[in-house]
Parts: C-alpha cells; structure tokens; sequence
C-alpha cells in the first residue's frame, strides 16, 4: 500500500518550474530516498509536501486523503513530520521543551485547566514531560535534556529535530538532509536509528546528499533533476542510471555512458 | 504610620495610575510573546472605559460587573478585530493596529451624533463616572493575573504561542493552529487592556476619545521596551518604572521628558532585551549553586 501519492505536482516560481510534474509513492513502512544535485527541487517538495507550500498544479494524496491544499497544522495532525535542512530548533529554548512543544497534539489540556491547575492538567504534563525524555534517551540526548538547543553541537541539533518530529507520532517522517554536518559514526548511528523506526512501522522519506547513507536505509530511490524525476529503484539501479551519472558528473560522463 | 499616611495622600494617585499602567504592560506582553507587533491595545482600553463608564452611569452596575463587561467587549471586539488583521506580519500588523485606535476615537466623537443617544459625550468626553476603582481592587486583579501569566507560561497554550513567536513555520508543522494561537493571545490581551481601562475610568472619573489614540498606544509599547519581553514581569516593571519616574523627578520641571529619553535610548543601545531577562536570574543562580 502507498501512504503518499504525489501526483504529476508542479510548483513555479515565476517562470522557474522547481518541482515539474513530478509523480512518485512511498510505500508504507519503508524508507524512501530523495536524492538530486542542488537545486533538483528536492526541498521544495518537501515543503509541499508538509505543507508550508502549495503545489501550482497537481495532488498530493496522504493514506488515500488528499492534502495539498491542507494547512501544516492540519497535514501534521494527519500523522506527517519533518525536519529541516537548515536547522530550525527553537533556539534558546531547552532541548526538553523542544521536544515537548513537538507534543501539542498530543496534550488536551485547555488554558483553563493550566489556570487553575486542575488535576488533569497536571496528569497530562507529567506524562508528556516523561515521553519527551523517553525520546531524549531514545536519540542519546539525555545528557543534553536541560541544555538550551543552540548550544549543541550540528549533529547533535539534528537529532533533536528529530526527537521533535518524532514527538508528534507520526506515521510518515520527512527528514532533510539529516546527516548534514554529522561525522561519520554519528551518521552510522543515525542509519540504525532510521532502520529501527522503519522496523517498527514508520514511514520515511529522506533526502541526502550522502549515497553510502542512502544506500544504508533506503528501500526505494528517487533521483531528480531539474524538478524532474530521472530514475527511480533501488539504490543499485539508480547507480547504474546514465541519467542520475549524467546529473552529478556532468554531461561528457553521460556520452560515454 | 503618619509619615505612611502622608505619603499615601500624596501619592496613592501614582501609584493606582501605575498599577493601571501595569495591567497595559500586561496586556501588550501577550501579544508579545507571541511575535506580534499590535498597537491596538490603546484602542482596546477605550473600549473597556466607555462601556464600564456608561453601565455604572445609565444602569448603576457595581465596578465588577461594569469592568467585566469592559473587558469582554474589549475582547469581542479584538476577535472580529484579529479576523483580518491576524492574517498580517510584522510592522504591516503594526500599522493595521494602530489605525485601530483611530476607529475608536472617531466613532467615541460620533457615536452620539449618529445614535441620536447621550452616552458617549462625543468630543467633550464622559464625566461625571463615580469613582470606584480602589488600590486594593487594582492589586487583587495584578495578582491573579500574575499568577494566571506564570501557569500560563507551563501550560500547553503557552509553549505554542513561544513557539510560534520563534518560528511560525515550524509550530504549524509541529501541529500547532498559529492563527488560532495569535487570536488567543491577541484576545486576551484586548480583554486585560479593556479591564485597564475600565478601571482608569472609574479612577479618573473621566473618559475622553483622545486618551486612547496615537500617544497612548506607544506608551503601552514603551512599557514592554523599557522592561523587555523574555520575562512576564518586564512590562508590568517598564510600566511602573514609567508611571513613577515623572513624578520622582518633579524638581527637574520641564527637563523630565528628557530623562524618561535617555533612560529609553541607554536600555534600548545597552539592554536591547529590556531591563527584566530572565537569563541574569538563571546566571546569578548557577553562580550561587557553583559557590
């Protein structure tokens, strides 16, 4: 079963298609790679996707539903997360408190409840505050909990997106770029954590310039170009693609090939 | 106790008139600290002094009651308010805001004229409003709204407005309604503004459409400036900091403005954060826990 079905989506800027009838599915409970030379159109996608952006033409169908022209909050609350490529962790504010931002979904307690600091109230924060260090501890960020985000180091502010994401359940998780910045062990470990949510059900999209990391998680490819897809398969066939050699290592490559 | 006495004559003016203001400060934090630059508190006030000042006149309602209708009017009118103008950002909310304030000292000057009613007392102004507000009735209300501000703070509503305040973009994709949040915020900061002004009418005794136009919405500004917004307190300091000032520094006649200037420009060049950041609390702390 597919659980996101873009169909021929098409977003301009002005005269420039970023992202040019694109088609593709990611299947449920696997890992999907995005991959593409700068300026593919890979992070617009995204946006599309999550909906901080609207594609120009086309649908995107989430579980059979279609959500492009969804607010974020609403496509959130269907069960997609993401992470951003530029890091965009809400700086001064713990990594604890990020993450339990990342639960507003999940709390139910209205502002009246916290006025009065009602029973039920306080049930809930307990909780919450618990999961959110059970994610802590799930990244290897525990011994961060109490830090403020900004003062961590690249890779470690890339797990705590993570972490946030993951704090909103959901079903479908969009990561961009995530190995950005990480040394290699830290990019082995992110490989296992990916492989293991996978495990357990959730679906993944990735988009990495890091082929070894892609060939680690990935289940399925996608290679774009110009806002366009060139290939699609695994990891194998994509590397054997003449188009996708063509797109990193230019256009005398592809003659020969 | 004479001495106290003494002082309390004198000056329980001020310091009603202050803790007035500290209500405003309290009022333009919410929006704040959810990101949004709104200039309509002023007009908000208005709002709560005119319709508490016409219940206690027309129909002899006790300060309570007239207050709370001031404040819900207030809010009512910030909800329809926020509508629109809810969808802007930045300095283009700003200036939509400000036009507000211009809308209730218009329609305070001709609601008369139109509604062929004696109420608002056009230009003249309403006088003649019995003075009800107490220095206790001030503080009672400082209080609960000071304890709701730190609840509020912990509670799920305010890690979303924080958010939002950080980066729009991400809450919405954490699941968080930001136009929801900002009416939220944006609702109960008309709805305090509206019980500053209820009780500044019944304080003075007297409500004019000019009180709530241009000046007095920097003024609320200035309090959260002075003060800073990281902390809730900050614009409750700016503003009694502001409302005391003038009247310390009597003996330097017409060079007091200046002061109140300098004062503005040295936190504004120096403390860009205002005086009141939480992070000097969490510094002197950890200094102490390290000795």
């Amino acid at each position: 079963m597919n659980m996101l079905a873009l169909k021929r989506v098409t977003r301009h800027f002005g005269g420039l298609a970023a992202v040019n009838e694109i088609s593709f599915e990611a299947e449920s409970g696997q890992v999907t790679g995005l991959i593409g030379p700068n300026g593919a159109g890979k992070t617009t996608l995204l946006n599309l996707i999550s909906g901080l952006d609207q594609p120009t033409s086309g649908e995107i169908h989430f579980l059979s539903q279609p959500i492009h022209k969804l607010p974020p909050h609403k496509i959130n609350q269907l069960g997609i997360a993401r992470t951003y490529q530029n890091i965009r962790l809400f700086a001064e504010m713990t990594v604890l408190d990020n993450i339990i931002v990342g639960m507003h979904t999940q709390g139910k307690a209205s502002l009246l409840d916290a006025a009065l600091m009602l029973p039920g109230y306080r049930a809930e924060e307990k909780r919450l505050r618990e999961q959110a260090l059970q994610l802590t501890q799930r990244l290897g960020l525990e011994k961060f909990k109490d830090t403020p985000a900004d003062a961590l180091s690249y890779g470690d502010q890339r797990r705590v997106e993570i972490a946030r994401a993951l704090a909103t359940h959901p079903k479908f998780l969009l990561l961009d770029e995530p190995a950005a910045g990480m040394n290699d062990a830290e990019t082995a470990r992110l490989g296992e954590l990916i492989l293991s949510l996978a495990k357990e059900g959730l679906t993944v999209l990735v988009i990495e310039h890091d082929m070894p990391f892609i060939a680690q998680v990935c289940d399925h490819v996608v290679a774009l170009n110009f806002g366009e897809v060139i290939a699609r398969g695994t990891m194998d066939e994509i590397k054997a693609n003449p188009l996708v050699v063509a797109a990193y290592l230019g256009e005398e490559e592809s003659a020969n090939a | 106790m004479n001495v106290f006495s003494e002082f309390w004559a004198t000056y329980s003016s001020v310091v009603q008139f202050a803790l007035i203001n500290m209500l405003l400060g309290i009022s333009i934090y919410f929006t704040l600290y959810t990101g949004l630059l709104s200039l309509a508190n002023a007009g908000f006030m208005g709002i709560g002094a005119y319709v508490s000042a016409v219940l206690t006149i027309h129909a002899g309602t006790p300060l309570p009651v007239s207050l709370l209708a001031g404040a819900l009017s207030a809010a009512l009118i910030g909800w329809l308010l926020g509508l629109p103008v809810l969808r802007l950002r930045e300095i283009y909310l700003a200036i939509a805001t400000l036009g507000f304030g211009e809308i209730v000292r218009i329609t305070a000057v001709n609601f008369d004229k139109f509604s062929g009613l004696n109420l608002l007392g056009g230009a003249q102004g309403l006088s003649g409003i019995p003075k009800l507000t107490t220095p206790g009735a001030l503080l009672f209300v400082l209080i609960i709204l000071s304890i709701f501000l730190v609840q509020f703070h912990k509670s799920r509503a305010g890690r979303a407005l924080a958010a939002i305040r950080r980066d729009e973009s991400v809450a919405a994709t954490m699941g968080i309604d930001v136009y929801q949040y900002k009416m939220l915020a944006f609702v109960l900061g008309a709805f305090v503004a509206g019980l500053a002004g209820g009780f500044s009418a019944h304080l003075t005794r007297f409500v004019g459409p000019t009180d709530f136009s241009f000046n007095a919405a920097v003024n609320i500004l200035a309090f959260a400036v002075l003060g800073g917004t990281l902390h809730w307190s900050g614009a409750m300091v700016g503003a009694a900091i502001l409302t005391v000032l003038p009247e310390a520094l009597r003996f330097m006649k017409e060079y007091r403005g200046v002061v109140n200037g300098v004062i503005m420009v040295l936190v504004i060049i120096y403390l860009p954060h205002g005086l009141i950041n939480p992070k000097w609390f969490q510094r002197v702390f950890s200094k102490r826990r390290a000795q």
